[in-house]
């Protein structure tokens, strides 16, 4: 009789503690390839050990437009994942879909979020995503051919000119002092932001892209694609073959920037962008978000426990430091561990540096792929000098304002 | 009462019919999940704005779909983008099909001529067209580069000055248009290749005897007997040309070219839909597209019926 009495007791703590550990699986899709996603599964492995009752299902969608397309699909079918790398502008499609952060994360952590990224995840006033992975824009060059890195656009003009050499005298530089890319306009929109400007007014009422900061910036980039490689494709090309000096681009080409660099036998170095009024740079990469939509409240308070968890200094640190992506959390920029490393790597103190004295975000207008689109147009108008800056941005002040008013 | 058909009474009759639905219907799902059903979808978004999801009262609806009329027509019709792209994707396939297709009949004629290694110059040429589209636009975005490129090198052998194929817009859909010639030439050759092969040698027999040339009796014998290949070929051709994506994606890495040089239909459709998420406008593009194929290959069929000869 007592046997069976202890089986019984038995079996009721087995099912009380199976229930106690409730699995809760929830999916994390992201685009982390090779080179970064062991870094991700480094850190989610970590986190499930430490929260044994979640399961967090990894899902690698392939590039960003994969991802994109996966979760254009989720959401359209009403079944996104439950945690998702995501860009602003994507963000901005489903905003109705997520979770607001501000009320399940634990106010120490939002609290340590870098204001500069606190800024760039708000949408309509709620803060719908969290920084992941963070890069900025910098200056690459070569210190052989630059020995002191432009500081100001006088400066960076002035060298570039002087660095882009035609010895045979073709009319087709052997070397360019820069080179531009016309399909990323976030150079423009760096240099717009030194000079005080902006694409739409604070409260989007207004198109200000061609007011007199806009047009200086643009006459600016006009001047410098004189002496500058314009081209379609990626500037680690042409830079490896030595076909330009320096060059401005985003943190997250550093591997390639480097392999180029390395493959055409010369040193690469990184500083900050050159400055006019200020020293705004962009900030690019994506962020992460919770969705709302067809989770439990258990799989979204595990999405929430994972963010809180990526966020701890010595993780956000960690992910920046084998990445090479930006910590996102005040005290993981204060922290020893990052002050130690940057000490120690020029190149990661540049970005360090460009980003807390002057990281900012993209518009998160709802049009703000179709403005991106109508402003590359109009950029590469002029960079190939089909256009003069004040027609070309008069017609893409036009474009913008039949956008807005959509 | 009315009467009904003798046969229906057949029980035979009914179970031959559903036989042969039943071996229809696996065949019929795919094509109707992921062709029909696209298909006439796409007629339905093209009069709708979409929105991937919006709260409508508290209830959070997936997909929500907002009937616009033909708003997103005339909102296409206004976009000089996409006037621009309809342009680029015609002269596209004005010149590289005909191209094309000239090159391969010369090719293949050769080829028929009881050339030495034909089994290696026939692999040689199908290559290209069973190598995946992503490898040849890589390579050719190499083979296109201004300084170091291949081709810029032997057009320097004959005094060209170097060409910026990619970064001109000039040269941008040009560069396409030559890589794709390239990629097609090989496939379309070998399908000529076999009608030629098909042809009975009694018809040049007779053409000997009447003391014909070799060149009369391929411009009197020859194209016209191939005629139904080619116009398979033509009709192929046309259709999958005006569908081009992959390779100016990828040669001009993400990007409709310089200037927006290299803008084909379906580029556009993709920017709208998955770069822009516009999805209504999207789906009307691809009507626009659908129509123009369709109303060519209708054309085409009634005008070249008349001038394909059919040998049996």
């Amino acid at each position: 009789m007592l046997r069976r009495y202890g089986f019984i007791m038995v079996m009721a703590v087995a099912v009380f503690g199976a229930l106690a550990w409730a699995e809760v699986t929830i999916d994390f899709w992201h685009a982390m390839s090779k080179r970064h996603g062991p870094v991700l599964e480094t850190l989610v492995q970590e986190f499930m050990e430490e929260n044994p009752g979640i399961t967090v299902n990894l899902v690698y969608q392939g590039g960003y437009g994969s991802l994109s397309q996966k979760l254009i699909g989720a959401v359209a079918a009403g079944e996104p994942p439950t945690i998702a790398q995501q860009y602003e502008n994507w963000t901005t499609q489903w905003l109705d879909a997520l979770v607001p952060l501000e009320d399940y994360l634990a106010p120490e952590v939002l609290a340590d979020l870098h204001p500069r990224f606190r800024e760039m995840n708000m949408f309509n006033g709620q803060l719908l995503t969290v920084p992941f992975n963070k890069s900025i824009i910098v200056l690459y060059y070569r210190p052989d051919l630059v020995p002191e890195p432009p500081t100001t656009w006088e400066e960076f003009l002035q060298m570039a000119c002087a660095l882009t050499v035609d010895e045979d005298g073709d009319g087709v530089p052997e070397r360019y002092g820069t080179g531009l890319r016309p399909p990323n306009p976030e150079i423009f929109l760096t240099f717009l932001a030194q000079n005080e400007g902006s694409i739409l007014s604070e409260d989007w009422s207004e198109v200000t892209i061609n007011d007199e900061r806009g047009l200086e910036t643009m006459e600016f980039m006009a001047d410098l694609a004189k002496c500058a490689l314009v081209q379609g494709g990626y500037l680690s090309d042409p830079f490896g073959q030595g076909l330009i000096a320096m060059f401005v681009d985003t943190s997250a080409g550093y591997p390639y920037n480097l392999a180029a660099a390395q493959q055409g036998g010369f040193q690469m170095r990184v500083a900050k962008v050159p400055c006019h009024k200020n020293c705004s740079s962009m900030v690019q990469g994506t962020n992460l978000g919770v969705f709302s939509m067809n989770q439990t409240p258990e799989q979204i308070e595990a999405a929430v426990k994972l963010v809180e968890f990526l966020l701890r200094p010595e993780n956000t640190v960690y992910w920046a430091k084998e990445t090479g992506y930006l910590p996102v959390t005040v005290s993981g920029f204060e922290s020893d561990e990052w002050q130690d490393f940057i000490a120690e790597n020029p190149e990661r103190a540049a970005m360090t540096e460009q980003f807390l004295e002057g990281g900012f975000g993209q518009l998160h207008h709802p049009a703000y792929w179709d403005i991106r689109s109508v402003i590359i147009t109009y950029y590469e108008q002029v960079l190939l000098g089909e256009s003069d800056p004040q027609t070309a941005l008069d017609n893409l002040a036009a474009e913008i304002e039949a956008l807005i008013s959509e | 009462m009315m009467r009904l058909p003798a046969h229906w009474r057949s029980k035979q009759y009914w179970w031959d019919t559903g036989q042969a639905y039943l071996y229809l219907l696996p065949a019929m799902l795919v094509l109707g999940v992921f062709v029909f059903y696209p298909f006439f979808n796409a007629f339905n978004l093209s009069f709708h704005k979409v929105y991937l999801v919006k709260r409508v009262g508290d209830q959070l609806i997936p997909f929500y779909m907002e009937y616009v009329g033909l708003n997103n027509f005339t909102r296409l019709f206004h976009d000089s983008i996409f006037i621009k792209a309809i342009k680029q994707t015609s002269i596209y396939v004005g010149v590289s099909v005909p191209v094309t297709i000239g090159l391969a009949l010369i090719l293949a004629t050769f080829l028929n001529e009881g050339l030495k290694l034909r089994p290696f110059y026939r692999l040689a040429y199908f290559m290209p067209y069973i190598t995946p589209v992503v490898a040849i636009s890589l390579v050719w975005q190499w083979i296109y580069n201004w300084k170091f490129g291949l081709l810029n090198y032997l057009l320097g052998f004959f005094g060209v000055d170097l060409i910026n194929w990619l970064n001109d817009k000039h040269y941008a859909l040009p560069a396409v248009i030559i890589m794709n010639v390239w990629r097609f030439v090989g496939y379309q050759s070998i399908i000529l290749l076999a009608g030629m092969q098909g042809i009975d040698k009694m018809y040049y027999d007779a053409a000997k005897v009447d003391g014909a040339s070799g060149f009369q009796a391929w411009r009197k014998i020859t194209v016209p007997l191939l005629t139904p290949q080619i116009f398979f070929v033509f009709i192929i051709s046309l259709i999958g040309s005006f569908k081009i994506f992959e390779e100016v994606f990828i040669l001009f890495s993400g990007t409709p070219g310089p200037l927006n040089s290299a803008m084909t239909m379906v580029y556009y459709i993709f920017d709208q839909g998955f770069n822009k998420f516009h999805f209504g406008r999207a789906a009307a593009a691809s009507v626009v597209l659908f129509a123009i194929i369709f109303a060519l290959t209708l054309f085409q069929m009634t005008v070249t019926q008349r001038r394909v000869h059919y040998e049996r």
